[in-house]
């Protein structure tokens, strides 16, 4: 990733965002009645908690969290079904304040970002930092915490380190000695599933992964190893990027060989199109929440329409019974179509998952559905694309043969 | 649920990058507000800003969107239409100053 010789910068000024239990806070903001009360949000299809407050969070209500347990724990604990188009505009008028900043603003995630306030003139960038804490905390009603370093992994850890509404600064220079006794869970790629192996390793702290040699680090980060070991060191040359990295949205569109009227044919399509969109969503840890879908006459003439999950899914089969109401909804000309296609947009990071298995909950949550998707994605990589397919596939091929 | 003739620019429209600022549209999905003079469909055009006495805000507000108008004397606060109470500037989070509003006919 990088080598040693990149040595960051003293200078550089990095300011990370991490809005507090964000989806829980705008909920609380936006409903005066909900605010110092245990909520969490979630439950509806996955069948867990998304995002919690702090009163629940005190209560032992944490995110991933099956809702069955979450309420042993918290009797009077409410749950809000998750409002994703309320979210995002938070997000969006969260985030406004930063570019008063600087134009230098990486937007990671809906309630996560950078910037990078380095050429700043004026001030010191914590007093800017007070200013952005102050604005969000007085518009919008929610608290956010902000970590200050010269790079972006020291800034992301400070900001995360003593929240909710923290703001802690590193000193250049000092990242090693900063993020040195910190658990080694806190290092990128080490989790929940990995973490064991590191502490068996006599891994448990930052430090001991910074002074262990490269080659015995191999044997557990495998090609990682490298990259680990600079983060541990306290070493993270990565630049703000300000252009969103993460496409804003995922589509496919194809031309039929000739002009069709046959709805169940062009159905099927927009169904293998979707299934191909949501294993590319899954593939980078993306869910979405809106499909619209494209049609095109035979005259040029184009018609989209588009329709919203309550919650965003990378599961296609939370998709399908969205693309016929849309087609009829369309397909509004007694014309023979020449093209469709199917875009899938208001990309969110894909919630994460339990941490225990779900207990008695009736049919197939969300998470359930995605482990599905999951394993039908491993199958198809291990034996090819033909190995594991849908109905509707079938049914095209069996059509093309005709 | 956006319903549009597709425009031939909308996929390159799509791929500029978004910068979020504080200036959006709000589309208005139902007839709600049609005491208002408001019908479905209807977009307005808020900025986010700070309040002045008069503005025209639309407000969450018990979790609900109520467009109301600011009043700063004698308390900070907002004023839905009546016979709704007075609306306490604390127990409500502003999404936007309404500044325009667009009518397609």
């Amino acid at each position: 990733m990088f080598g040693p010789d990149h040595v960051s910068a003293p200078t550089r000024s990095i300011l990370h965002l991490d809005a507090d239990a964000f989806y829980a806070s705008v909920e609380q903001a936006a409903d005066s009645r909900l605010r110092g009360k245990a909520i969490a949000v979630g439950g509806a299809s996955r069948g867990v908690v998304a995002s919690a407050s702090y009163e629940a969070r005190a209560r032992g209500v944490r995110t991933a969290m099956p809702t069955s347990r979450a309420r042993r724990l918290c009797p009077e604990l409410i749950l809000v079904p998750g409002d994703f188009a309320k979210y995002e505009r938070f997000s969006q008028l969260m985030f406004s304040y930063a570019y008063d900043l600087t134009p230098d603003v990486e937007i990671c995630s809906i309630d996560e970002g950078y910037f990078d306030l380095s050429g700043q003139s004026k001030g010191h960038p914590r007093d800017s930092a007070a200013r952005l804490s102050e604005a969000v905390r007085q518009s919008l009603k929610i608290t956010i915490s902000q970590g200050l370093a010269a790079t972006k992994f020291a800034s992301q850890v400070a900001s995360k380190l003593k929240k909710p509404n923290s703001y802690l600064e590193v000193e250049p220079g000092k990242e090693r000695e900063f993020l040195a006794p910190l658990p080694s869970r806190w290092l990128p790629g080490i989790g929940t599933r990995s973490e064991p192996l590191y502490l068996q390793a006599g891994l448990a702290r930052i430090e001991q992964v910074a002074s262990l040699e490269l080659d015995d680090l191999e044997l557990l980060a495998g090609s990682s190893a490298s990259s680990l070991k600079l983060f541990a060191q306290g070493i993270d040359p990565r630049p703000v990027i300000p252009a969103p990295p993460a496409p804003k949205s995922v589509g496919e569109q194809e031309t039929f060989n000739a002009d069709t009227i046959d709805e169940n044919f062009v159905l099927a399509v927009l169904r293998t199109m979707t299934d191909r969109l949501c294993r590319r969503l899954r593939e980078d840890g993306l869910a979405a929440r809106t499909v619209t879908l494209r049609i095109r006459y035979n005259d040029m003439e184009e018609t989209m329409r588009s329709d919203s999950l309550d919650e965003p899914s990378p599961v296609e089969t939370d998709f399908y019974p969205k693309l016929a109401p849309l087609l009829k909804r369309a397909w509004e000309r007694r014309v023979s179509l020449r093209l469709a296609g199917v875009r899938l947009s208001h990309l969110h990071a894909a919630l994460p998952e339990p941490e225990l298995p779900l207990e008695g909950l009736p049919g197939k949550t969300l998470t359930e559905r995605v482990q599905l998707a999951e394993a039908s994605d491993l199958i198809r990589r291990r034996y090819g694309k033909g190995a594991i397919v849908r109905g509707h596939d079938l049914w095209l091929k069996n059509k093309s043969l005709d | 649920m956006l319903e549009t003739n597709a425009h031939p620019l909308l996929p390159v429209l799509e791929e500029i990058p978004h910068h979020p600022g504080r200036t959006f549209l709000h589309r208005v999905d139902s007839d709600q507000w049609k005491e208002l003079g408001l019908k479905k469909h209807d977009r307005l055009l808020l900025e986010f800003r700070p309040l002045k006495d008069g503005d025209v805000a639309l407000i969450l507000h018990h979790g609900q969107p109520v467009l109301t108008r600011y009043r700063h004397f004698p308390q900070p606060g907002f004023l839905p239409p009546s016979p709704a109470k007075p609306i306490p500037q604390d127990d409500a989070v502003l999404q936007g100053v309404v500044t325009c509003l667009v009518r397609t006919m």
